[in-house]
């Protein structure tokens, strides 16, 4: 008799979970069951991030699980992290931008590079969702190449003048704190951890395509006044940014795992149902071929998502790792979405189902974070030792 | 106050149930286990009471698994106590009954004892009644909330007669009816304190008594396929289908 297999967890890789990574994993996948799924549409139609989620989202423990609990964390390990991310965004990719922002963006460069009085003011509000935060480093004309930065900080005495202009910054508009960061008078990148009353301003970023769920803006610094104790002492240099970038990206990762395998379930259960020159279409070869690569696809990612966070639990994971998985890992949602999409015909486009709005919100997903260009530059890099991210000189 | 909220392990009620070919049980491979959900409303209940007059909110169970205790202690649960036994889920209710009166009789007093109006895997609405027959104490059954309110325990019950308003006086047992608010997600702080909390395991032995099964399952067979609908041509032969098939109008 052929045994039942979860496809959806095919090497029973959580089946070794102990009990408490299952309690988490099963506190998010029914949060987002009975809270998220049933209200997500409406809010990725009107182009809005469901604030009133923010509550719900931080009583149940999703911010900042992997601080210690005396800056209102959960002492978790990235594992946790990793199941966190991964079920959030089965949900939607919105309300994991948002835990990945205020998490790894906003409460780790603060607990990683600030001071002791820096992180008891602000982690355990962060972690309580009582304050937004923000996280500032993409400009205009500064995406990939984040060095290339305008923004300015110049000191005066005990205080830093920033002047800039920062765009494509989710949670912008929601946000009581932002982490900018800025070139001082030497060219060195600083952090800031600038606080709305000193004067930034957002601007809503309208008319997505992807991730209309998740807020999306502009923060405009017109020579903000910052006092000294608001720069992140121990950052200084293009390094501490992008560390905070590995932290995000490997959620990221865990997510594209999340929407694979929930556009597999719910394309093979539209399979099932679904009769077409008299057969349900998943009796067609061409649509089992199809359910077989979205399986390898997306099962090889968990593979992958699972090994890094056993990395990290030796000490021995990289950001080489991490670009392997975040790269790897979205690019296989995509291909799974392809498909996903497709088999559901007409319907796929409908946002009643879940594909169109997952294959959207894997467009930016695919671009933040690094794009899939830059993380092969990174692997690139690895492999041959030699650095293509700049042509010739590097002028027009 | 000292609550107990008995509490029984059961198939997914989302899962899809197979019946061994042989019929001596289901298939277990892959099957995922829950807290019977009548149970969660009585452990809701339960933590509610605690939360409003404080107290020690114990949780018990017959099993040979952990979770669901374990998932008890990390909603809010102060200690568990799971009394093992591997067939719990053929044990009749009441052989299951006699083990519950005995923990209660040995770790209790209790105030208070709460548990799901039924056991979704069995289908039976037995225990209530068996525990407050052999330990002689008040019994409503099929509540839908409970508040204290002074000294004084007041439930409500749907009942075709009307919503009712019950004033009970402790010890007592509740059995719970699907509740008027949803049992609660653990959050992430609360399962990590659950790995601190006391869960006892106890045996049979240490409890001094012995079960002789009341009886066993013969065979299972599945139940019968729901029938496909029917498409019909027109509105004259719906029409006709409604008044001389189905006789409705
Ligand atoms: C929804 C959303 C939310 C975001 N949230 C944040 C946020 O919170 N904070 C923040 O700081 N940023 C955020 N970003 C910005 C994001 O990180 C950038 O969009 C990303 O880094 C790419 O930059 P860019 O859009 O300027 O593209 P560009 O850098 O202009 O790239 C354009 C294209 O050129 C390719 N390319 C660039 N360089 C090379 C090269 N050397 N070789 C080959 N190809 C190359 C890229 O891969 C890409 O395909 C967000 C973006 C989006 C879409």
């Amino acid at each position: 008799m052929g045994k039942r297999v979860d496809y959806r967890d095919f090497f029973l890789l959580d089946e070794e979970l102990d009990f408490e990574y299952k309690a988490i994993r099963d506190t998010v996948r029914e949060f987002v069951e009975n809270e998220v799924k049933p209200i997500i549409n409406d809010y990725w139609e009107k182009g809005e991030f469901p604030v009133h989620l923010i509550p719900r989202i931080a009583e149940l423990g999703l911010i900042g699980s992997y601080f210690p609990e005396e800056y209102g964390g959960a002492g978790l390990d990235k594992l946790a992290y990793g199941l966190i991310t991964r079920e959030l965004e089965a949900g939607d990719s919105g309300i994991r931008s948002f835990v990945s922002v205020q998490t790894s963006l906003v409460m780790y460069p603060i607990y990683a590079f600030g001071s002791e009085e820096q992180k008891k003011k602000y982690l355990p509000k962060l972690a309580s969702g009582e304050i937004i935060g923000a996280f500032g480093l993409t400009e205009p004309d500064a995406g990939s190449d984040p060095s290339s930065m305008q923004t300015r900080a110049y000191r005066k005495g005990n205080e830093w003048i920033l002047r800039g202009t920062k765009m494509w910054i989710t949670n912008a508009n929601l946000s009581h704190i932002a982490i900018i960061w800025a070139k001082d008078e030497e060219g060195v990148i600083r952090g800031f951890i600038v606080e709305r009353d000193m004067g930034y301003e957002t601007q809503k970023m309208k008319g997505k395509g992807s991730l209309r769920a998740s807020d999306t803006g502009e923060i405009i610094l017109d020579d903000v006044v910052v006092p000294d104790e608001n720069r992140l002492p121990k950052a200084e240099g293009l390094k501490y940014p992008l560390m905070c970038l590995t932290h995000a990206r490997y959620g990221i990762a865990w997510g594209a795992v999340g929407i694979g395998i929930s556009l597999l379930e719910e394309a093979t259960e539209y399979a099932k149902e679904r009769i077409m020159f008299g057969s349900p279409i998943a009796r067609f070869q061409i649509t089992q071929e199809k359910l077989a690569d979205m399986l390898t696809w997306i099962q090889n990612a968990n593979l992958v998502v699972y090994r890094l966070a056993y990395l990290d639990k030796i000490g021995k994971m990289t950001h080489h790792h991490v670009s392997y998985a975040k790269r790897y890992a979205v690019r296989a949602a995509k291909m799974v979405a392809e498909k996903a999409r497709g088999m559901m015909g007409a319907n796929g486009i409908m946002l009643e189902y879940n594909a169109i709005r997952h294959m959207a919100n894997l467009e930016a997903v695919e671009t933040y974070e690094g794009t899939y260009e830059i993380h092969t530059l990174i692997l690139g890099e690895l492999i041959t030792g030699m650095d293509a991210f700049r042509v010739g000189d590097g002028k027009k | 106050m000292r609550i107990l909220t008995i509490i029984k392990r059961v198939p997914d009620t989302a899962a899809n149930i197979r019946i061994l070919e042989d019929g001596s049980g289901i298939d277990k491979t892959n099957l995922n286990y829950v807290t019977n959900p009548y149970d969660e409303y009585a452990l809701e209940t339960a933590l509610r009471l605690k939360e409003a007059k404080g107290g020690q909110l114990e949780v018990l169970a017959v099993s040979d698994n952990q979770d669901i205790l374990r998932n008890a202690l990390a909603v809010g649960a102060d200690k568990a106590y799971m009394v093992e036994y591997a067939d719990y889920d053929k044990l009749d209710p009441y052989n299951l009954s006699r083990i519950y009166a005995e923990v209660i009789k040995q770790k209790g007093p209790y105030d208070l004892i709460l548990t799901g109006k039924v056991t979704i895997d069995d289908n039976s609405y037995a225990i209530g009644g068996y525990l407050a027959a052999f330990l002689g104490l008040n019994y409503v059954s099929h509540i839908v909330s409970a508040a204290l309110e002074g000294d004084e325990l007041v439930v409500e019950k749907e009942t075709d007669r009307g919503s009712e308003t019950l004033s009970i006086s402790m010890p007592a047992i509740l059995t719970h009816e699907r509740g008027k608010y949803e049992p609660r997600l653990p959050n992430l702080r609360g399962i990590m304190q659950a790995k601190r909390k006391p869960l006892d395991v106890l045996k049979l032995e240490d409890l001094g008594i012995t079960v002789t099964p009341a009886y066993e399952i013969v065979k299972l067979t599945p139940p019968p396929k729901k029938e496909g609908g029917r498409i019909l041509e027109s509105v004259d032969e719906l029409v006709e289908v409604l008044k001389n098939e189905i006789k409705v109008i």
